[in-house]
């Protein structure tokens, strides 16, 4: 086997700048390839964080405020209404509600937040049960505790996005009196989280706010699945003074506008793969060709086809893996190292993959690259030992 | 024994401008026909047997090669049949041609037929490595062919610093390497100086004391005189 592949790889670069061109086409393939899904990868997975956000099931706002609760949970925008957060209690007690997460809309902030003047939501989460912001948090920045804020991306998020992996950064805003620090940064949303900055519950509660006292604006929450109909007839049957709204019909709406783009996305893919195999192909052709008397006489010291064949594939994959190694290297360094500035270009909510993920994307677009260039070379490969070996002999003296 | 009967090979040439021009008992379709048809061979009848030396000779382009192709089973007649040992060899499929070639036929090509890539030693294992893996008995084996052909140490040497006339040994060797009763040769000497090619025909002829059929095409008439026999053709057809 060895000798084999050594062989092939001496063969390989008995024309170095073909090989070499074989080699950059590659590499250039499987980059797209990684970097195409990492995008994919990455948007879907913020897509599916922004989902979480209305990933409440069901939302509960009091009663009177009923109307202008989907428009709520579309937006995210929580606004100046209070129910009594003895509601909570009542939820958790229904069989099929898996998780209940409070909010509570404070104030609005008119001023200046990490370099961004404008007016800024305030609002207060319980950061023990909330399971529609983690979805959103980026990875860097400080650990939450009640003397710190977690801002939205238009909330003077984009301008610290870049710096949060940094421990020596620290933006600090006062808010009721007292000094917060900005510990982490929320991606963007295109709700009105992104203008929002969020403090801890419990904190909230021990400043001078001018909300009631023991008070929530809204309660989100997840029910066991299937159950979201059922439970919002539930808690209007069972909570008096609130009214509950779903989610799914929202998600729905998202997922029909993100399946154009997604496929789309899938169609630029597959139009690269085609183009990339068309090359690679022609590169074989000629390739092929001009070892076509070699193929005659490896066929006359008695090479059956296969033997042939595997010598050639042999050679691709050891191209493509050249190739696709360095392409697909170049482009996860790259990502890995600029991670917080890619996150401030893109206005779409992005959730890097982790590392292994990263790594199966790796070896799956080095796979895709093998096995695009060893196609391509099985073709023209393919067409000459049609031939006798004796015409293969004749037509590549000539 | 190696027999033909019959044996014809027919090209397509060029367009052939609508002239119709049918191949004898084929069933070709019709813009075939108006190909020009090119006979390389016509109704071949040759006989040679176990051991014995054939030289083929004739001018270029009289279908010495092409004859030595089918001999060899590199190609298919157009018609009639090619016995080895009394097996028609026409009658065989591709995958067991290919297994006859490496267990019992040799070729030394006219051309230069080694790979620059591989050094002399692996150029002799060629037909090995190509098949699968080289163990050590087949090295031992290609050092003791090398040695024969008078290469003793320089199987490490890239094939691309040796001569013209060692590079034909080292083919030699490699044609020998899985033993074959039937060595082809196609212009053996073609471009050696008369004592590198004296050399060449040197070893032939060990090779046919040793019992082995060597059939070799050229059109070096004083090459002839290493033959039992002599066969000359002529725009594809043998001369009595």
């Amino acid at each position: 086997m060895w000798q084999r592949v050594r062989f092939a790889w001496g063969n390989l670069w008995r024309k170095p700048l073909r090989s070499s061109l074989l080699v950059a086409s590659t590499a250039i393939t499987a980059s797209i390839l990684f970097l195409s899904y990492f995008f994919l990868l990455s948007v879907d997975k913020g897509l599916t964080a922004s989902q979480a956000r209305f990933g409440a099931d069901v939302m509960v706002v009091p009663k009177s405020y009923g109307a202008v609760a989907e428009q709520v949970m579309i937006s995210g925008e929580t606004s100046p209404f209070y129910m009594p957060s003895s509601v909570l209690d009542k939820l958790r007690q229904i069989p099929e509600v898996e998780q209940v997460s409070p909010q509570l809309y404070l104030a609005t902030y008119s001023g200046v937040c990490c370099q961004i003047q404008g007016d800024f939501s305030v609002v207060a989460f319980d950061p023990g049960s909330d399971f529609t912001l983690k979805g959103f948090r980026s990875e860097v920045g400080h650990k939450m505790t009640s003397d710190s804020l977690l801002i939205g991306s238009e909330a003077g998020g984009r301008n610290a996005i870049a710096h949060m992996k940094y421990q020596a950064y620290r933006e600090r805003l006062n808010l009721f009196g007292h000094d917060f620090e900005v510990a982490q940064v929320l991606f963007p949303t295109g709700t009105g989280a992104d203008h929002t900055i969020f403090m801890s519950l419990d904190k909230a509660r021990t400043l001078d706010v001018k909300a009631p006292p023991d008070s929530i604006s809204v309660a989100l929450v997840k029910t066991k699945p299937g159950d979201e109909e059922f439970v919002k007839r539930q808690i209007e049957r069972t909570v008096p003074d609130v009214a509950a709204v779903t989610g799914a019909k929202i998600r729905d709406t998202m997922n029909k506008q993100l399946r154009p783009m997604r496929l789309l996305s899938y169609a630029m893919i597959g139009i690269v793969l085609v183009m990339a195999a068309l090359q690679a192909m022609t590169l074989f052709s000629a390739l092929v060709q001009e070892r076509m008397r070699e193929i005659g006489m490896f066929r006359a010291v008695g090479a059956g086809a296969w033997a042939v064949y595997r010598l050639f594939l042999t050679e691709a994959a050891l191209a493509a893996l050249a190739g696709g190694g360095i392409g697909v290297f170049a482009v996860a360094t790259t990502l890995y190292d600029n991670q917080g500035l890619l996150l401030k270009s893109f206005t779409l909510p992005l959730v890097f993959p982790t590392l292994a993920s990263m790594s199966v994307l790796a070896v799956s677009a080095l796979l895709v690259t093998m096995c695009i260039g060893m196609l391509a070379a099985a073709v023209p490969v393919h067409r000459i030992l049609r031939r006798n070996p004796y015409d293969a002999i004749r037509e590549g003296e000539s | 024994m190696i027999e033909l009967l019959g044996v014809t090979k027919t090209y397509q040439g060029p367009w052939n401008g609508g002239s119709r021009e049918r191949v004898r008992g084929r069933d070709v379709p019709d813009y075939l026909e108006r190909k020009r048809q090119i006979h390389a061979l016509a109704g071949i009848d040759l006989r040679i047997e176990q051991g014995e030396f054939v030289a083929i000779m004739g001018p270029s382009g009289s279908g010495k090669s092409t004859l030595l192709s089918v001999i060899g089973l590199l190609s298919q007649p157009t018609e009639g049949a090619v016995f080895i040992d009394g097996r028609d060899m026409t009658q065989l499929r591709e995958r067991e041609r290919t297994r006859l070639r490496a267990r019992r036929i040799g070729f030394v090509f006219q051309f230069p037929s080694l790979v620059n890539t591989l050094n002399v030693r692996e150029n002799v294992l060629l037909p090995i490595l190509l098949r699968g893996s080289v163990t050590k008995s087949d090295r031992m084996r290609a050092d003791a062919l090398l040695a024969r052909v008078g290469l003793t140490d320089r199987g490490e040497d890239r094939s691309f610093t040796l001569s013209g006339g060692e590079q034909r040994r080292v083919a030699l060797a490699r044609a020998l390497m899985g033993d074959p009763p039937l060595l082809l040769a196609d212009e053996p000497t073609g471009a050696l100086d008369e004592e590198t090619a004296e050399e060449m025909m040197g070893l032939f002829s060990r090779l046919q004391a040793e019992g082995k059929t060597v059939v070799m095409v050229t059109h070096d008439r004083s090459l002839t005189r290493y033959a039992n026999r002599t066969v000359k053709i002529q725009s594809g057809v043998i001369e009595t």
